[in-house]
């Protein structure tokens, strides 16, 4: 999901937290903010610093004029080295910047039933992805490279390169076979449940101490950070790529339950409406209900503001599904194609 | 009645026609036009306005609605944009360079017109579920900015890092512009605590404290920018429909409304940074939905936050106008209330209209007059306004500004974070941490 609906909906989940609402308005406490801070920590660590600090066996900076041949040879080499050496090889590929606003578009195709790499070179896209008139390729377009052992992908079979930065691949020998993993720093262990745990036993710790008692409010602050970073990678595993779940345990990430995109619009408009409308009651039960001058009724409350809006929103996206026929046909392979971008932006 | 309905459409027609020179003039806010109606009552009065609130009313919101409509053409044609529009700017700006400002200024008054009609179908709903809202959120508002601040902070991702010789190298470039971020965040914070405790400006138009610091932050970098590159725009096409599906314009309204309604019902939160949420909780990666977002977001932040005066049973004085307003003139219930909807409907209708021949002119103009002069004319224009409206303290204060916004441009960091300068005090100021910190600064 994108970084804005782990973010409330980490903050809604908070302020379930018996008590904490309350008590973010009787002792002016930003406790709740602390929910969507570590709902959002996962991504940020991944993307402010796996990302640069992971170790890359090799970067590959294709030519302005790129040659498909040597790309799909850079792919096919490293698999190959991680084989030979047994031993994890990361391989990052860069994009192909034109100018500010223009990038030439490339995709890599490892095909494991082959035995090869195809490399494509598209047309020159703009930021926002859309292909400039009249910019197909003049050069090579296709270039393959045999790979001399075998390798599996784990992910999806090809990757567009378009935008920003490049895909990073970590290529694993494992039972004679190399297994290809997508973006091999992100939702690692800072995806794990373990983390959270931890996280929430350190942030307990740290306010028990600052209070000096064990138990109120650290236990509270304690479930907010656990509770806000946990939304965070169970939302996450209804994705594709999945997290390494209980690192250090779990050494590898488990595969997610592919029910959605991470950018798709339904599921994270839904998700931050149910947030909003669960931030909202919970607001209105931490006043107190003798004084407070408004009486909403849970019935109407959960009839007008969860349910009704939550199935308008269903049927408007089954009917919008249901009117274009050739979007759903083309279903399988355009959904490959944003999955990598989506797992590369959706952090923003 | 009929005499009545005769005033609020004549006036609707008036505001219409003053909307349109304001609109088009860079830094000219239409909230500030508006205040003259509350600082000069007698002057205003000895004029064929006179002091009939059916109406001055309408033709208030006459301005609002036709400046927030009309103002996207400097935004996108002259690159100076107001703090609500800051982020549209880098998609238009593309438009603009593709030869398709045109269509980018349809996109946003598409946005702008399906604000007016969310608008319109909620303007029933708005009086019972305001008032609620109110009650229940209100208390909570603090720690709602901190949490938005926090959003605004964490949600910054890099924009270098991909190459480097070390990982520690990549590392650095990468955090380059979010530590620009996050400095433009803190200062604007510090600036804004300055303003809003010893402002050097001695005005009386409540806005105008914080105008000379806008135009610094938002709208000066840009000019500089433009002036600096030596931008050449090229020729402009005016195409006979503009490029969008229903869905898109759907998904790009929908969410601007959602943005620009809550900058609108919550202290502070501007239009810019309800887009910015807007368009992060619809999940929007299309430059058309963007900009057709944060047209509707900024259109129904502006417009929203002074409907909200004449909602019955809520009331809400939501920014300077309408705190300002509130003093003179108490909104008579529903009868006020479908007014101000009636003059809404009508400003739209025409200010859409008008934007075409605005856009045209602009089009024309900016073909025969060397983009990097218009770039300086709108420099002089904004900080002549700057001057005749807040005086020396104001140029100083636009001058202070202009230099923590030139950060996010130097850095590629996000504009948005100069944003600091009104979240930062006020959501300390609302936890009741905001003395404590203006002792420490030595502002008390």
């Amino acid at each position: 999901m994108k970084g804005f609906t782990h973010f409330i909906s980490a903050t809604a989940l908070a302020s379930c937290v018996p008590g904490a609402t309350a008590y973010a308005v009787e002792h002016t406490s930003y406790i709740l903010v602390l929910g969507g801070v570590f709902g959002i920590l996962p991504d940020t660590l991944d993307f402010k610093l796996n990302k640069f600090l992971h170790k890359y066996d090799g970067m590959h900076e294709p030519a302005q004029e790129p040659d498909p041949d040597e790309i799909a040879a850079t792919v096919a080499r490293a698999i190959e080295r991680a084989a030979a050496e047994q031993r994890q090889v990361n391989l990052h590929v860069h994009t192909i910047r034109l100018g500010a606003d223009l990038w030439r578009q490339y995709s890599i195709l490892m095909d494991h039933t082959r035995g090869e790499v195809v490399v494509k070179i598209g047309p020159i896209v703009n930021t926002g992805k859309v292909p400039q008139a009249g910019s197909a390729y003049r050069g090579k377009t296709v270039g393959r490279a045999k790979v001399a052992c075998a390798f599996q992908q784990t992910y999806q079979t090809e990757t567009h390169v378009s935008i920003f930065s490049g895909p990073s691949f970590g290529f694993i020998p494992k039972k004679g076979v190399v297994e290809v993993h997508f973006i091999p720093w992100h939702r690692s262990w800072s995806h794990s449940l373990t983390l959270s745990a931890l996280c929430g036993a350190a942030v307990w710790g740290i306010v028990a101490l600052w209070y000096g008692t064990w138990l109120q409010p650290g236990w509270m602050f304690g479930a907010v950070v656990f509770l806000g970073m946990a939304t965070h990678i169970i939302e996450d595993q209804f994705g594709h790529l999945g997290s390494n779940l209980f690192f250090p345990f779990t050494k590898e990430r488990s595969r997610g339950t592919k029910s959605m995109h991470s950018g798709d619009a339904m599921p994270n408009f839904l998700t931050v409406w149910l947030s909003v409308a669960l931030l909202f009651w919970n607001m209105y039960r931490a006043h107190n209900s003798v004084q407070f001058p408004v009486h909403i009724s849970a019935l109407s409350y959960f009839l007008y503001v969860v349910a009704i809006p939550t199935a308008l929103l269903l049927m408007g996206s089954a009917l919008m599904n249901a009117s274009s026929p050739m979007a759903v046909a083309n279903a399988p392979a355009e959904s490959a194609r944003e999955e990598t971008e989506d797992e590369e932006d959706e952090a923003g | 009645m009929v005499a009545l309905m005769l005033k609020v459409v004549l006036s609707s027609c008036a505001g219409t026609l003053v909307s349109g020179v304001i609109g088009w003039l860079p830094a000219l806010h239409g909230y500030n036009v508006a205040m003259l109606f509350i600082v000069f009552p007698q002057q205003i009065e000895k004029t064929a306005i006179g002091n009939d609130p059916y109406v001055i009313m309408p033709f208030m919101m006459r301005l609002i609605v036709g400046w927030a409509i009309l103002n996207t053409v400097p935004t996108i044609f002259l690159g100076a944009p107001d703090e609500s529009a800051v982020l549209m700017v880098f998609p238009t700006q593309k438009y603009l360079m593709q030869g398709r400002g045109y269509e980018a200024t349809m996109l946003s008054a598409l946005g702008a017109m399906g604000g007016i009609v969310c608008l319109l179908l909620c303007a029933p709903l708005l009086s019972k579920t305001l008032s609620v809202a109110r009650a229940v959120m209100g208390p909570h508002y603090f720690w709602i900015l901190m949490l938005i601040l926090a959003y605004m902070v964490l949600s910054e991702f890099p924009k270098g890092g991909d190459r480097g010789p070390t990982r520690l190298a990549r590392f650095w470039d990468a955090w380059k512009s979010l530590l620009a971020g996050i400095l433009t965040l803190l200062l604007a914070g510090w600036l804004g605590f300055i303003l809003m405790r010893k402002a050097p400006i001695n005005t009386t138009f409540e806005f105008s404290n914080i105008m000379p610091a806008f135009v610094g932050l938002f709208g000066i970098p840009w000019v500089i920018q433009n002036i600096m590159s030596g931008t050449e725009v090229p020729e402009q096409h005016i195409p006979k429909s503009v490029d969008c599906t229903g869905f898109i314009a759907f998904r790009g309204i929908t969410g601007g409304f959602l943005g620009g309604f809550f900058a609108a019902y919550i202290p502070i939160v501007t239009g810019g940074i309800g887009g910015l949420l807007a368009g992060h909780a619809t999940a929007q990666n299309d430059e058309r939905a963007f900009i057709i977002s944060q047209g509707a977001s900024k259109l129904v932040y502006y417009v929203g936050a002074f409907l909200l005066l004449f909602v019955p049973m809520a009331s809400i004085a939501r920014g300077g106008l309408a705190n300002m307003l509130r003093t003179s003139y108490v909104p008579r219930g529903e009868k006020d209330y479908l007014m101000i909807l009636a003059a809404m409907a009508i400003s739209a209708a025409l200010a859409f209209f008008m934007l075409g021949l605005v856009v045209r002119i602009t089009i024309w103009l900016i073909k025969r007059v060397d983009y990097r002069l218009l770039s300086w004319l709108t420099l002089a224009i904004m900080t002549t306004l700057v001057f005749v409206i807040t005086g020396w303290g104001g140029l100083l204060i636009m001058l202070v500004s202009t230099g923590i916004g030139m950060i996010p441009i130097v850095y590629y960091s996000r504009r948005s974070n100069c944003m600091g300068v009104l979240l930062i005090p006020v959501a300390l100021d609302m936890a009741g941490y905001g003395p404590a910190i203006a002792r420490f600064m030595g502002l008390q």
